[in-house]
């Protein structure tokens, strides 16, 4: 696998949208430089054989659970408590349409 | 009313109440933690928690195995009604309505939640230096690191604001943290403890133990918090053995396996010796060690910051500042602003960098080489382990390369301090329990621990040489000057 370049600001943009994360010039710089650094760091994953492996996700063997799907009461105020802005029973947002 | 045993003895013999021990903590708190920092908020209900024991008590009914032990809960767990902020700008005021199972169980069991101890933001930090409310200090030497990102619970405990505190560990946050604060720490296997109301990290690899001043304390608060819970789907159906009472007292036939790919590292020379007296002790009371080779331990710690970060980066979208937490006051252009705006200006800076790096290694274009790849690297070493414990019971390690480092000297190079979790992060990838033992101390007085690791829900052989080391150094006994 090539070695790999320094992260482009272009890309770094990219991500930063893909992430919903608003970041000043100052910031994208820095995390450019800093993941550049870390990913070659990591490029050396790429040396080891995995022909044919399956990823591991979960570490420990489970069973699938399933549970019937049945609506569980829960209290509205409670969910509401800590929503910044609300109307009745809804969340409030800026307007976006 | 040091420990569970004297709380739990001293409660029955009616030597003190539980209002009592759980005062002497809030004073101790009140007293000593304006110089560590180590706690968030302080349970105001904690002595009416207390009182509620005392009349259990009084009425002659059933008192839980934790019945009036204050506990310090990492401030990335749910507590119902007590603020539970991941020591991030972002839930600074949240409230959670409701408890994480890990809470549940401890009250089930009599235990007073004494308050909210700090951590890196959303778990993520070797040092404790990330904390939207500030470094964490360790109680050895303030100058110096607690660890992370279970900081302030290792610090707690070092202090004697609290007899047992509970962590969180995603690739060394409850271990290093204990062996840098020379305390005892434990991650369970994968699956043993319900990770329901754990603010999400990394939801393959977190996994919430108990961190107190002795062996059985930890086994202790591990078989109430441990089982099956039906909010947590990964959590499994092992039963929990009462590991408490079945610690071995002498350890012959236990074989120690020693990776001598770990043992090739540059080590300080503290942490070799301390390593070495630990490993010579084990020798002297029956143990037998064996050389055991794990090679691809080597990639740990990229599979972990790629696996980790990916996974971390799809647990913080819910972040969004809509239902709950920080939102903006500037007035946004779009919905997307929106978001990037709550999240911007109220994640810490490690957080977002880890964010892109996962954002990054799952995108379109990246997925395969890094965490698609990732996975695959994760398996191998998972086997290379299994099969590593067909000729030994426990493995043996350090948990770091260093004991503390200082505030602030590592804190500007991201890929130096992920380099700290060389030791640990496998144990969180392969899904193994791991421990971490207070053994001695460095030449400045801090302290250094070992790592024990085991096969799946083999915790008791972790404890059983725990227990073996623990009466061998006593190291758990020192206590901090000035505390």
């Amino acid at each position: 696998m090539a070695k790999t370049e320094k992260l482009s600001l272009e890309t770094v943009q990219k991500v930063s949208h893909l992430a919903r994360l608003k970041l000043s010039d100052a910031e994208l710089g820095a995390i450019q430089n800093q993941l550049s650094a870390v990913l070659e760091n990591f490029e050396q994953i790429a040396s080891v054989n995995t022909e044919g492996v399956r990823p591991l996700v979960t570490p420990t063997e489970i069973a699938q659970v399933l549970r019937p799907d049945v609506v569980e009461a829960f209290d509205a105020e409670k969910i509401l408590a800590n929503a910044p802005e609300k109307s009745g029973h809804l969340f409030k947002v800026p307007p976006v349409v | 009313m040091q420990t569970i045993s004297e709380i739990r003895d001293g409660l029955r013999a009616k030597k003190f109440s539980a209002k009592e021990v759980t005062q002497h903590y809030l004073s101790r708190i009140e007293k000593f933690d304006k110089q560590i920092n180590s706690f968030v908020s302080v349970n105001p209900r904690a002595l009416d928690e207390a009182a509620q024991v005392d009349a259990t008590i009084a009425s002659g009914k059933d008192l839980g195995p934790l019945a009036g032990v204050p506990v310090a809960v990492k401030d990335l767990l749910c507590t119902e009604g007590l603020k539970t902020t991941a020591c991030s700008k972002i839930l600074a005021n949240y409230i959670p309505p409701y408890d994480a199972s890990v809470v549940t169980r401890l009250r089930r069991a009599g235990a007073v939640v004494l308050g909210k101890t700090s951590l890196d933001e959303f778990a993520m930090g070797s040092s404790n230096e990330n904390s939207f409310f500030g470094p964490v200090k360790n109680p050895w030497n303030h100058d110096y690191v607690p660890g992370g990102s279970s900081g302030g619970s290792a610090a707690a405990l070092a202090a004697k604001l609290a007899p047992v505190a509970i962590g969180t560990d995603t690739g060394g946050s409850i271990r290093q943290p204990a062996s840098f604060c020379g305390v005892f720490g434990i991650k369970p296997t994968y699956g043993r403890v319900s990770r329901y109301g754990i603010i999400s990290f990394a939801s393959s690899l977190d996994q919430a133990g108990p961190m107190a001043r002795s062996t059985k304390d930890c086994a202790l608060v591990l078989e109430a918090i441990a089982g099956k819970c039906k909010f947590d789907s990964t959590s499994s159906n092992q039963s929990v053995p009462a590991w408490a009472d079945s610690i071995k007292q002498d350890l012959k036939g236990v074989r120690i396996g020693l990776p001598k790919e770990y043992f090739s590292e540059p080590i300080d020379a503290d942490v070799t010796k301390v390593t070495q007296d630990a490993i010579a002790a084990l020798k002297a009371r029956g143990a037998t060690t064996v050389e055991v080779s794990l090679p691809l331990v080597k990639y740990a710690v990229s599979i972990y910051y790629l696996i980790a970060t990916s996974e971390a980066s799809s647990n913080l979208a819910r972040y969004d500042g809509v239902r709950f937490g920080y939102r903006s006051e500037n007035s946004p252009a779009s919905l997307d602003d929106f978001y990037a705006s709550n999240r911007g200006e109220a994640f810490g800076a490690e957080v977002k960098r880890r964010i892109m790096l996962g954002t990054h290694a799952l995108s379109s274009g990246y997925y395969d080489a890094y965490y698609n790849k990732a996975g695959q690297v994760r398996r191998l070493l998972r086997d290379e382990f299994i099969k590593a414990f067909e000729t030994c019971d426990v493995i043996l390690s350090p948990v770091a390369t260093t004991p503390a480092f200082k505030i602030g000297e590592r804190i500007s190079n991201p890929l130096e301090m992920y380099l700290n979790d060389i030791f640990t992060t496998s144990t969180n990838l392969a899904g193994l329990p791991g421990m971490s033992v207070p053994v001695g101390f460095s030449s400045k007085g801090l302290p250094i621990g070992v790592q024990l690791m085991a096969k799946h829900f083999d915790e008791q052989s972790i404890f059983d040489v725990s227990y073996a080391l623990e009466q061998e150094f006593r190291a758990g006994e020192k206590v901090p000057h000035g505390i």
